[in-house]
Order: structure tokens, then C-alpha cells, then sequence
């Protein structure tokens, strides 16, 4: 089920209603939780709802025999078996296929013609997202850093929260567990606060990256020799932008919708394209993801314990499984080895100075907005030739005209914007005000913004994290 | 967490329905469709009731072909729905022949949303028990719109996979729709949808990239398609015959198209501008013409000839007023009439 389906907007009010009723008892409400996330992912391929539930049973058994274990080897044989499971089922289903075809491509580059088996599975929509989720929770168990949670229907909607499921923001078990033990405080300010956040969501989606892969995105990628130099540059600028509101309304959503349960889940992006670095940028951009890759990755590889060296290592094998876990294509690991390499540049060269003058600030900006840009050349072409016909266009320097529409500058300019724009600023001049209207006219604000985005929804695309 | 915190989306309920019925009764009053108000009043249906043994859009003939008769299998799309029975161009053309002294059967099979390729398993289906002497195809612009889609469509679109799909109609279609399905139809059956995907919807798909021609693959596509049409037709005993296709603009008279006429054709199609779709048009039929001749079947080119672009004959871009059925259903006779006379059927 989509954030912005019109099957989500009757499905929200009417778990929120039943919610209500039950709120006072915490077995109802624990075991409505968990029968909503279920439809929610139902809704989508049922028969996939099986690999969740076996997900959760094998980290739910294991996390409690862990936590009953004295014997290091045998926690140590544990987390292998967690580790294992988890990480199998997402080697099949994400990346049997693609290393199947890169072993014979190699094959066949030695002259040996190896037959090769592919499967015709579907991928679990969130896969990457759960299985990271419950990993977490498993490998703090063995460092000691949180205890099991003995309630079986609490675990399981921890692994299957509706609102983050399927393109997170990634949870870790010590931050929501705890809240699924005490009873949500769902105040009217925060359930306001939500329902606001789902608005903004689905503005960024709808009105914002939606609208700009309509308007260039997707026609200029597509044929990039049919465009200038300046449409290739404007529509790369475009997916700039697409990918963070898409990506950032969807967390949006999510964090909106769980706090309207009286749940608060973990920021996700913070204006990641105003960093001064790219090191900055992976600490305002997915940031569940990176601060998960940190702690369990990074770290665990070493961190910056070592040499400089070994930690450029560390970086570089963090960043090409980062762009790994988004896809099983080669664009991806590209995308992520890019980063991999501007972080170990950054960490031989990098300037430590803490304040800069404002120009310098300006210009650094600047520089890092544009490797950050280049990276997501690498993260949407379809293939090499994609590319090189790309980056050539816009090496060619043709400024011959451009066949972008008003409307498309329009839409760039307000994402550019909304991007700029200090959140406090927002909330001071824009949401706080908007809340103390009378209720009839919010809902008159939200009915209106419901009918545009009704008129702007073009085939409802999903979102662009749930491939990943 | 309380109930009354809920009142909000009760409020925008409320408000979102006032608009859909304010409009709906307002679209009643000029005479519109009303999706909601009809559920509880009821409204006359315009549909023509078919018997479930001749579900076609013509005077039922039996299954067996009666001796003496020339039987005429229509391959089309909504084109060859008339606003009534006897005024679909199909059944015009049969009463022309007829008094010209012919002895004419028409199986009108034309459904809404027929491709070249769903009338192909048409053919396969349902025509090999019917056997028609003659097939005519009389279809282009769904071909240009599904093509358009996989050729410039997103790789992932549901689109390109249906159009590559070996299996387009027999692919299962559920007995039932789904729940999302069933949301999905009530929402865009609201008046309050029509309107905002004209408005908003519409300026959108105007401000959008739009080729001004398909691809060559396209073309090579058609072909193909065409042919297929022919092998299917011969195969099951029947002469196939085609017809060039006629649409309310052309090349020469493009540049006249209204802002209601381009909303029209981004309705069905994202990707293809006004000019595109008449140059496609125009090279298809260039097409047809040729895969006629290449395979010795007749073409009739007398309705893209006489019709195309005479706008107060169409009711859209591709459907006729009951003016427009006329003289298309004559054009068609005169021209299969020629062609007898000149010995090429």
C-alpha cells in the first residue's frame, strides 16, 4: 500500500479510529499495531508477509536464548545464525540474480560458457530496510547494549511498524522498544504535529518529485542526445531534488503517521545538500542508514581505530555496501565506491578549519552540492552508456535553447527553496501560526490540499527507496 | 490519544463531499453523468443490451452462415460503437451494400480499448466460430498510444510490461476487483477527479516533454502487428481488408487544435504532442498502405481520404458524430464495391 494511494487514506483514519477505542488496553493496542503493519504489507504481495514473520520469529528465539547465554562462543554462534538468516534472505531475493549474471559474465570473459540459474522472485518491498532493523537488534543484544523483549507481539511490531516498514527510517530496537513498553502520549499538539508532517510528506512526493520526473527527469535520462547541455544540467539538478523529497516525504509520512500513534521515530534527512563536506552530507542525508552503517559496519570493520590507512579502507568497503544495499546493480556500487573515494580524499586532505568566513562557507557549499549532484548522475542512469551519453551532453556544452516548461522551472525553484529554508523558520512563521487556526479551517486547508494533490497524482508512482 | 482528535478527518469528509455532491448535482443539471447521485436515484443506462450468444455490436446472425450471404467481421475499438445500433458505421456500411445488391452480414466485434493485437485473439477466440469471408480492420490510435507507452514509457511501467507481453489478452483479469482497484474506480468516477485532472492534471501533462514522432521501432512494430492481423485472418478461412484510419486533425489542420482537443489526446497518451500523434498517424496509414500491397490484400483508402480532418464529423480526435458514422459506413461500401468490380476481392 502506497503513502499515496487513496487506499491509504481511508486505511489511516480507520486504524487511527480502532486505535483510539482500544488505546486503553495495551493488548489490544500491541495486537492491533501488529494487525495493521500486516494488511499494510498485505496489501502489497501477501504471500511475502510469510518472510517478515519468519524474520521475526528467528530473531525473536534467537535474542532470547542470547540474552539467557553466558558462554561467548555460543552468543557468538548466535548472532552468526541471526546474521546468517537475515542477510541470506536478502542475498536471494535482492542479490542472487545479480551475482549470478556478474559470474557469468566473468565466465564468459575467460571463454567458458557456465550455465547460469536465475530466479523469477519478486523482491520483498523493504527487505533491506526490516532485515537491517532486526539485525540491529540481535547484534546489540551480543554487545550487551539492550535486553530482549520477552513480549513476542511487541517484537513483531517492532520488525513491522506500518508507517517506517518498507523505506524506514531504519529504528533500532533500543529506541523503539521502550516506547512500545509504555503507554504512547499522543497529545493533541503532537497528533496535529503528525498529521501536518504527512501533508508536507506527500507534498514532496506529489506536487515536487513526482512533477519533476514527469517534467524532465524522466524524458531527459531517457534520451539524454535529445537535450542541451542545459536541460541535461537542469534535469540532473531536477533528480536532485526528486530523490530527496521523495525519499525525504516519505520519511515525512512515516514519522507523521507514527506520531500520530504517539510514536516518535528517528530524524532522517536534515538539508543534507546545504553540507560544507561530503562527510557532513552523510550526517544530514539517510541518516538512519549511515549512523546504522557506522555502528555496525564501520566500526565493527575498525573505524578510525587503526591507521589512516585502515581507515580509509574502512570507509571505502563501508560506502561500496552502502551503494550495495540500495540496489544489485553496478551503478550503485559506482555510486557508493564514488563516495567511498571522495570520503577517503576528504580524510587525507580534507580541511578541518570550524569557521570559515561566510564565503568560504558559500563555496564549499557549493563544491560539495556539486560532487553530491555528480554522485546521483551515477546513482539514476540506467547503464554505462547512459552515462557516457549523458556527461558527454554535458561536456558538449550546447546551450541551444531548452525544451523545459515554465512549470518545470517553477516546481525547481520551490524545492530549491523549501530546501533553503532553516526548519525553525518554517515552524515559527508557518506551522505554529496554521495550528492555532480553528480546526474547521485546517480541515478546510487539508481538504484543499488533498484535492490538489488528487489533480497533480499522474499514475501515483511509488516511492523511489521502496526498489531498495 | 482521544476520539475527538479523529474530528479532524471527519471535517475533511464533510467538506470533500459538499464539493463532490455541489458538483455532481450541477453536473446533473447540464446533463452530465453523476457518479454518486445516480447510485441512489438511478439513471437510465445508454448502454445497448447485448444477448450473451451475439455480443457484438450489430443485428444478431446466427451462428451458421446462411447460404447466399456475404458475412463481414468488423475488427475495431470504440470507433465502430455508434450512438445507436443501426447508426455505427459497421451496420451503415452493410445497409449500403445491401441496397446496392449485395446480400451483407456484419459481425460489429469493435469493443472499447481494442488494440490491432487484441483484435488479433479476437480473431483466434471468437471469429474462427463465425466464419466471417471478410475481415476489416478499421484501427490505429490505441496502436500509437501502446506504443508510445513502451517505447517512451518508464522500462518498469505497466504499460511496457502489458505491451510486451506475449499473452495482452489473455492475460487472467480477476472476476473481481481488488480493494485498491475498487478505491481507485470510485475516486476517479467522482466528478470532483474529472475536473481536477482537467485543471491541474491537464496543464501538467501540457507543460511535460512531448515527442513530435514514434520511433522507428514503432513502425517496425506495427508492421509486424499488421501482418500478424493478416496471417490470423487467412487463417481462419476470411480475406482480410484494411482501412485507413481518419481522425478529426491532420497534418494540415494540427495547428487548429483547442486546448479541450490536446487535454483529449494527454487523456490516453503522455508522451506523444498533437503533432506527434498526426505524424504517427500519417506514417502508420503510409504503413498500412504498403503491408497492403506487400501482401496483396485491399486497402481502403477512401475515409482517410474523404474524412480525415473534417472536424464537425467528429464527436473527439477519433470518434464519429452520427454524420461522421454515414458517411465513414458509405465510404467503406464504396470502396469494397470497387474493389470487386476491379476484381481485387
Amino acid at each position: 500500500m502506497n503513502f499515496n494511494s487513496s487506499e491509504f487514506a481511508l486505511f489511516l483514519p480507520l486504524v487511527l479510529l480502532l486505535y483510539a477505542i482500544v488505546f486503553h488496553s495495551e493488548r489490544l493496542r500491541d495486537g492491533l499495531l501488529l494487525l495493521a503493519s500486516y494488511v499494510f504489507y498485505m496489501a502489497w504481495y501477501w504471500q511475502y508477509a510469510g518472510l517478515i514473520a519468519f524474520s521475526t520469529c528467528v530473531d525473536y528465539i534467537i535474542g532470547r536464548r542470547m540474552a539467557a547465554e553466558k558462554n561467548k562462543k555460543k552468543r557468538k554462534l548466535l548472532l552468526i545464525i541471526s546474521l546468517t538468516t537475515n542477510l541470506g534472505l536478502l542475498a536471494i531475493f535482492k542479490y542472487f540474480n545479480f551475482f549470478a549474471g556478474t559470474t557469468s559474465e566473468v565466465f564468459k570473459a575467460m571463454g567458458m560458457d557456465v550455465p547460469i540459474i536465475y530466479h523469477e522472485l519478486l523482491l520483498p518491498v523493504g527487505i533491506s530496510f526490516y532485515t537491517f532493523q532486526t539485525l540491529s537488534y540481535t547484534i546489540d543484544i551480543y554487545r550487551g547494549r539492550i535486553d530482549h523483549e520477552p513480549n513476542f507481539i511487541k517484537f513483531a511490531t517492532f520488525v513491522s511498524f506500518f508507517p517506517q516498514l518498507v523505506a524506514g527510517p531504519i529504528v533500532r530496537a533500543a529506541d523503539f522498544l521502550p516506547q512500545l513498553n509504555r503507554t504512547p502520549n499522543v497529545s493533541q499538539a503532537q497528533f496535529n504535529f503528525g498529521l501536518m508532517l504527512v501533508f508536507i510528506g506527500l507534498f514532496k512526493k506529489i506536487v515536487i518529485a513526482d512533477l519533476l520526473a514527469h517534467l524532465a527527469v524522466d524524458a531527459v535520462f531517457q534520451n539524454p542526445s535529445g537535450f542541451s547541455s542545459w536541460d541535461l544540467l537542469m534535469a540532473l539538478y531536477a533528480y536532485t531534488f526528486q530523490i530527496y523529497c521523495d525519499f525525504s516525504g516519505y520519511t515525512d509520512i512515516a514519522i507523521g503517521v507514527a506520531a500520530m500513534f504517539g510514536f516518535v521515530l528517528p530524524q532522517n534527512f536534515n538539508r543534507p545538500y546545504i553540507s560544507q563536506s561530503v562527510r557532513e552530507f552523510w550526517t544530514r542525508w539517510h541518516i538512519s542508514l549511515s549512523s546504522w552503517l557506522r555502528d555496525y559496519l564501520y566500526i565493527s570493520l575498525g573505524g578510525n581505530r587503526g591507521t589512516r590507512v585502515r581507515t580509509a579502507f574502512n570507509l571505502m568497503i563501508t560506502m561500496l555496501l552502502g551503494g550495495l544495499w540500495h540496489g544489485a546493480a553496478m551503478n550503485f556500487i559506482y555510486w557508493g565506491g564514488y563516495h567511498g573515494l571522495l570520503l577517503v580524499l576528504a580524510h587525507f586532505f580534507g580541511s578541518r578549519e570550524e569557521s570559515p568566513s561566510f564565503f568560504k562557507k558559500f563555496y564549499r557549499q557549493i563544491i560539495t552540492f556539486h560532487l553530491i549532484v555528480f554522485g546521483w548522475l551515477l546513482f539514476r542512469v540506467t547503464d554505462m552508456q547512459n552515462f557516457v551519453d549523458y556527461t558527454g551532453g554535458l561536456a558538449s556544452s550546447d546551450l541551444s535553447g531548452t525544451q523545459l516548461s515554465p512549470l518545470f522551472y517553477t516546481i525547481l525553484l520551490i524545492a530549491i527553496l523549501m530546501h533553503l529554508i532553516p526548519r525553525d523558520w518554517i515552524s515559527n512563521h508557518i506551522l505554529n501560526p496554521f495550528h492555532r487556526l480553528p480546526v474547521i479551517f485546517r480541515a478546510g486547508v487539508y481538504s484543499a490540499a488533498l484535492l490538489l494533490f488528487l489533480g497533480f497524482t499522474l499514475d501515483a508512482p511509488s516511492f523511489i527507496y521502496f526498489q531498495f | 490519544m482521544k476520539l475527538k482528535y479523529l474530528s479532524i478527518f471527519f471535517l475533511i469528509g464533510i467538506i470533500i463531499t459538499s464539493i463532490e455532491l455541489s458538483l455532481e448535482y450541477r453536473a446533473m443539471q447540464k446533463g452530465f453523468y453523476a457518479h454518486f447521485i445516480s447510485m441512489f436515484i438511478g439513471e437510465p443506462s445508454n448502454e445497448i443490451k447485448h444477448k450473451d450468444s451475439f455480443p457484438y455490436h450489430s443485428p444478431a446472425v446466427p451462428l451458421k452462415k446462411t447460404p447466399g450471404q456475404i458475412r463481414f467481421w468488423m475488427s475495431s475499438a470504440s470507433y465502430a460503437l455508434g450512438p445507436s445500433i443501426d447508426g455505427a458505421f459497421p451496420n451503415v456500411f452493410c445497409r449500403t451494400l445491401n441496397s446496392a445488391g449485395e446480400s451483407c452480414e456484419m459481425i460489429n466485434a469493435g469493443k472499447a480499448g481494442m488494440s490491432i493485437n487484441e483484435n488479433i485473439k479476437q480473431l483466434e477466440n471468437e471469429a474462427i466460430h463465425w466464419q466471417p469471408d471478410y475481415v476489416i480492420l478499421y484501427s490505429m490510435s490505441l496502436d500509437i498510444e501502446r506504443l508510445s507507452n513502451r517505447f517512451f514509457g518508464s522500462k518498469n511501467s505497466i504499460d511496457t510490461q502489458t505491451e510486451n507481453s506475449e499473452n495482452i489478452v489473455n492475460k487472467p483479469t480477476p472476476s473481481h476487483l481488488t480493494v485498491d482497484q475498487l478505491i481507485e474506480e470510485q475516486v476517479e468516477n467522482t466528478t470532483i477527479y474529472k475536473h481536477l485532472r482537467r485543471y491541474i492534471g491537464g496543464t501538467v501533462l501540457m507543460s511535460s516533454i512531448l515527442h513530435d514522432d514514434l520511433t522507428q521501432e514503432a513502425d517496425k512494430a506495427f508492421k509486424t502487428t499488421l501482418v500478424k492481423f493478416i496471417e490470423t485472418t487467412k487463417s481462419i478461412g476470411a480475406t482480410p481488408i484494411f482501412v485507413g484510419f481518419a481522425a478529426k486533425y491532420t497534418k494540415e489542420n494540427i495547428s487548429k487544435i483547442d486546448y479541450e482537443g490536446t487535454l483529449w489526446l494527454l487523456r490516453y497518451n503522455k508522451y506523444l504532442s498533437p503533432t506527434g500523434w498526426v505524424n504517427t498517424m500519417s506514417r502508420f496509414d503510409k504503413i498500412m498502405q504498403q503491408t497492403a500491397i506487400e501482401h496483396e490484400v485491399v486497402f481502403i483508402s477512401d475515409v482517410h481520404n474523404l474524412i480525415a480532418g473534417k472536424t464537425r464529423l467528429y464527436k473527439d480526435f477519433v470518434h464519429f458524430t452520427q454524420a461522421g458514422h454515414k458517411q465513414v459506413g458509405e465510404a467503406i461500401a464504396s470502396g469494397f464495391i470497387d474493389a470487386k468490380k476491379t476484381n481485387r476481392l
